[in-house]
């Protein structure tokens, strides 16, 4: 836990698995490395001021701590279960999270 | 030739006009566009108000989708490109030439039943009055063949022949109807159009032009301070900015505080304009010169035409110059290249600016 302490995404390896750790007040949140909008790589792009992560590429946003979309984004991001324990951060990856980067509303629709 | 879509196929570019039908669960319209021309290009010279903001197939803001076989990729490694989704058909708008009349699927928010009163233009135009102003950096003069009507901030799409892509420039200067165009360029290694300009050889070749475009621009009726965070050529924009907030006489009533960035100190340009703005309004405005390298400076005798100059990069220089809500209500335009763009944008979100007073093209 004490290299989230300085604030900012930081990249960890979890069983093969690249994932993307901040924390924000008593929260704390494991996300995959990509945005969910165009897959930008977020520890590039991602930039974190009080609660919001910003995309750079984008400028998508969310609200960490309550998860909620801000601004632009038009897709929410997803976490990895974790959980602090004596001060470590255990993350869930039995499965690789990813994000669906196709137009939901356009594969309905008839040329 | 690289074709969007799963088969890729030999295909002959058209020769003539296609008729390009842009299509979502708004609406559908068509547009005739000329041999090799860009969709986004032929769909802005419409009207239509298409996702893009660099339109060199650099950001892949402009992603849209085709069938197969109907759509060539003008820059198969577009930087921009590098996420799309051939199995679906993806293609950036910007690379996407038609090669036969074809149905291009845009992006279901965009209204495409309205049409934009600014529509850019295409044009053969002429290049003029090359100086080089300082180490690698020049300006440049684009003669258009009639006047066009920019916003300040804009910037234009250039090919010189023989160019494969366009490039994108930023105006410097501003004016509401004009048709001569100032820019300025960086020295790139390998670059086409940049070699051109710096090869000192006569520039008699027409280019082509294509705009004004852009949506990171001033509106003179804006009452906001302005913060303005630019490095090198980035400066261009800000700079036709800056000349129409002082023709509206912005600065008697907001404040200016701005930090112009180089590595070293002769690599600056535009100083005497920005000196020149400086003493308009001395106490609304603040225009402070970032060394990044080299002995560190802040100290008066380093001051440079009435500017102070400091050492570091432009995000430090600007954090440690401002006051406490220095930022706070302000309205600010960045140039520069990425690492320093997103040093900005950090600095003036940590200050609590929403992104959406934080305005930039994302040109790289």
């Amino acid at each position: 836990m004490d290299e989230l302490a300085g604030g900012g995404l930081k990249r960890f390896e979890v069983a093969g698995i690249v994932v993307l750790a901040t924390r924000v007040n008593d929260t704390t949140r494991v996300i995959p490395p990509f945005c969910p909008h165009m897959a930008e790589p977020l520890i590039e792009s991602g930039i974190c001021s009080g609660a919001t992560l910003t995309c750079s590429k984008h400028l998508w946003q969310w609200n960490l701590e309550s998860a909620e979309m801000q601004g632009a984004a038009e897709k929410p991001l997803i976490f990895y279960p974790s959980e602090e324990r004596d001060g470590e951060l255990w993350i869930d990856a039995s499965q690789e999270l990813s994000y669906q980067f196709d137009e939901e509303d356009d594969d309905d629709f008839e040329w | 030739m690289v074709v969007s879509g799963e088969i890729e196929t030999p295909v002959v570019p058209a020769s003539t006009m296609t008729q390009v039908t842009f299509l979502n669960k708004t609406g559908r319209v068509d547009v005739l566009c000329e041999p090799g021309e860009s969709l986004l290009q032929a769909g802005l010279r419409h009207g239509l108000e298409l996702p893009y903001a660099c339109g060199a197939g650099v950001c892949g803001t402009c992603v849209a989708r085709s069938k197969p076989n109907t759509v060539e990729n003008l820059w198969p490694n577009a930087p921009g490109a590098a996420q799309l989704n051939a199995g679906k058909g993806e293609c950036l708008l910007c690379q996407g030439a038609a090669l036969k009349d074809c149905e291009i699927l845009v992006p279901a928010k965009i209204d495409l039943s309205r049409l934009s009163d600014q529509r850019p233009a295409r044009f053969e135009a002429n290049l003029q009055d090359v100086k080089v102003v300082a180490p690698d950096v020049a300006t440049f003069t684009v003669r258009l063949p009639e006047t066009v009507r920019p916003i300040s901030g804009q910037y234009f799409l250039m090919r010189p022949k023989g160019m494969q892509g366009f490039r994108a420039y930023s105006m410097t200067n501003f004016d509401e109807s004009t048709d001569a165009l100032h820019f300025v360029i960086k020295k790139v290694a390998g670059g086409v159009f940049s070699g051109k300009i710096f090869s000192g050889e006569p520039l008699d070749e027409p280019l082509e032009a294509f705009g004004p475009m852009g949506l990171a621009t001033f509106d003179p009726s804006d009452t906001r301070d302005l913060i303005c965070l630019v490095g090198g050529s980035g400066i261009a924009g800000i700079m036709s900015i800056l000349a129409q907030a002082r023709r509206v006489d912005h600065f008697s009533r907001h404040r200016l505080f701005m930090v112009f960035g180089a590595r070293r100190i002769e690599e600056f340009f535009f100083l005497d304009e920005l000196a020149d703005l400086a003493r308009t309004h001395p106490d609304h405005i603040q225009i402070h010169l970032a060394v990044s390298e080299g002995e560190a400076a802040g100290d008066t005798s380093k001051d440079v035409r009435g500017l102070s100059v400091h050492h570091g990069f432009v995000h430090d220089v600007a954090k440690s110059l401002s006051r406490p809500g220095e930022f706070d209500g302000g309205l600010a335009f960045l140039g520069g290249p990425p690492p320093m763009l997103n040093s900005c944008l950090a600095l003036l979100l940590e200050a609590g600016l929403p992104v959406s007073d934080i305005r930039y093209d994302r040109f790289a």
